[in-house]
């Protein structure tokens, strides 16, 4: 089994015993029980939280370091299509800068004319 | 004679070159959008995600502390605080990420935008009115009854359109595999977001609900908002959907990626594809309203 199933299984099944717990059918069993049990079943519910916080941790950095690792990929993307979109605009900018400077030759000539 | 037969022919061609072309980019435009609409969208679901996990434990310390010897406590809100902040810093490099991917996007729907091909057109039309100015006999030119300056934007139109498609196609190859990876890892993050997402805001339900009833079972007098918190707790769903919508939008993204490299995205791939983007964004707007 990958790590990653192996995460999401058992983040799965602490989040099922979290919310077991914590459900009002959960919360009664726990108010009605003995004080001892009662206080050992509060700080199970608080370990398994902070288990499931830390699992949660460690599956999301996973999927975040492999996203960070193909970033370099996208950004080389961006740069290339804005590299042709930068291509287009400068011909555009080009012959307009042609266009003008031919309508200045233009009067001048009538000018001569 | 033979010129106006010629600059018919070139029209003709330019103008079914030109089909071509604006439909390959209105599918290259069409799923660029439909990036920038998701990525925009998942930014609300990470946000959403990060809250619940925070309000989720508060409650559960909150009902705990009572039961919890004083020296423990510190202990179990630094511990939580320590994990939260790790929790938020990952979900926002995700979210940083999901910027960056959103830049990818929006650079590939500036340069398939098919309604923008036309500014190449108009510069070279002008650059041939200028010289036009000079030359008599260009500015009289005929195409047929037409001047030959009027068909001019018309004719590089299709050109552009080309060049655009060219330069996507060329960025298709380049990064064909490493975009089909990024959107499998958008769906894998989304999964792991719902699913934790999911945990959280049921949990905060069940600790209201159990509040509730702890209210009304113990002899002390009920708050005065009692029924009116209660109506609130059973009447809201768990809001949970947007988290849903992004992983299944991020697969759907994928597949129509896998068809756009393929050649093969039709109107009913893009139908589904715009679905899955419309229904996230109308969840997280709807959250976004609900929360102001």
């Amino acid at each position: 089994m990958d790590p990653s199933t192996l995460y999401s299984q058992t983040l799965s099944q602490l989040g099922a015993i979290e919310l077991s717990m914590t459900s009002p059918a959960g919360d009664a069993l726990i108010q009605a029980a003995a004080p001892a049990d009662h206080q050992k079943a509060i700080q199970t519910l608080l370990d398994v939280h902070e288990a499931r916080l830390a699992l949660g941790n460690a599956s999301l950095q996973a999927i975040a370091d492999k996203l960070k690792a193909n970033e370099a990929a996208l950004v080389a993307g961006t740069k290339a299509v804005q590299a042709s979109l930068n291509a287009l605009n400068n011909l555009a900018q080009i012959l307009n800068t042609v266009s003008t400077l031919v309508g200045i030759v233009a009067q001048i000539v009538t000018l001569i004319k | 004679m033979r010129f106006a037969r010629l600059s018919i022919a070139l029209l003709t061609i330019s103008l079914l070159l030109a089909g071509c072309a604006t439909r390959r980019l209105t599918q290259f435009n069409t799923f660029a959008q439909a990036g920038i609409t998701y990525t925009t969208a998942s930014q609300t679901v990470i946000t959403d995600a990060g809250n619940a996990t925070v309000s989720a434990d508060s409650a559960l310390l909150i009902k705990s502390r009572p039961d919890l010897e004083e020296s423990k406590r510190r202990a179990y809100v630094t511990e939580s605080d320590t994990k939260l902040r790790q929790r938020l810093q990952v979900l926002q490099l995700i979210s940083a990420h999901g910027r960056v991917l959103q830049a990818y996007f929006q650079a590939l729907a500036s340069l398939s935008d098919p309604k923008a091909t036309n500014t190449v057109g108009t510069a070279a039309a002008g650059v041939y009115d200028s010289f036009a100015k000079i030359s008599p006999d260009l500015k009289n030119a005929k195409m047929g009854a037409t001047s030959v300056s009027s068909f001019i934007p018309t004719v590089t139109a299709p050109i552009v359109a080309i060049f655009k498609v060219h330069a996507l196609n060329d960025e298709l190859k380049l990064r064909a595999k490493p975009i089909a990876d990024e959107l499998a890892l958008q769906q894998a993050a989304f999964s792991a977001i719902a699913s934790e997402f999911k945990t959280d805001a049921q949990e905060l339900q069940n600790l209201q609900e159990a509040d509730s009833i702890n209210q009304f079972a113990t002899s002390t007098a009920l708050p005065a908002n009692w029924a009116s918190s209660r109506l609130t707790l059973l009447s809201t769903p768990v809001t949970v959907a947007s988290a849903d919508a992004a992983a299944k939008a991020a697969d759907q993204l994928s597949k129509a990626w896998a068809a756009l490299v393929a050649d093969k995205l039709d109107s009913s791939g893009f139908t589904i594809l715009m679905g899955d983007i419309s229904n996230i964004l109308t969840i997280a707007q709807t959250i976004q309203s609900a929360g102001k």
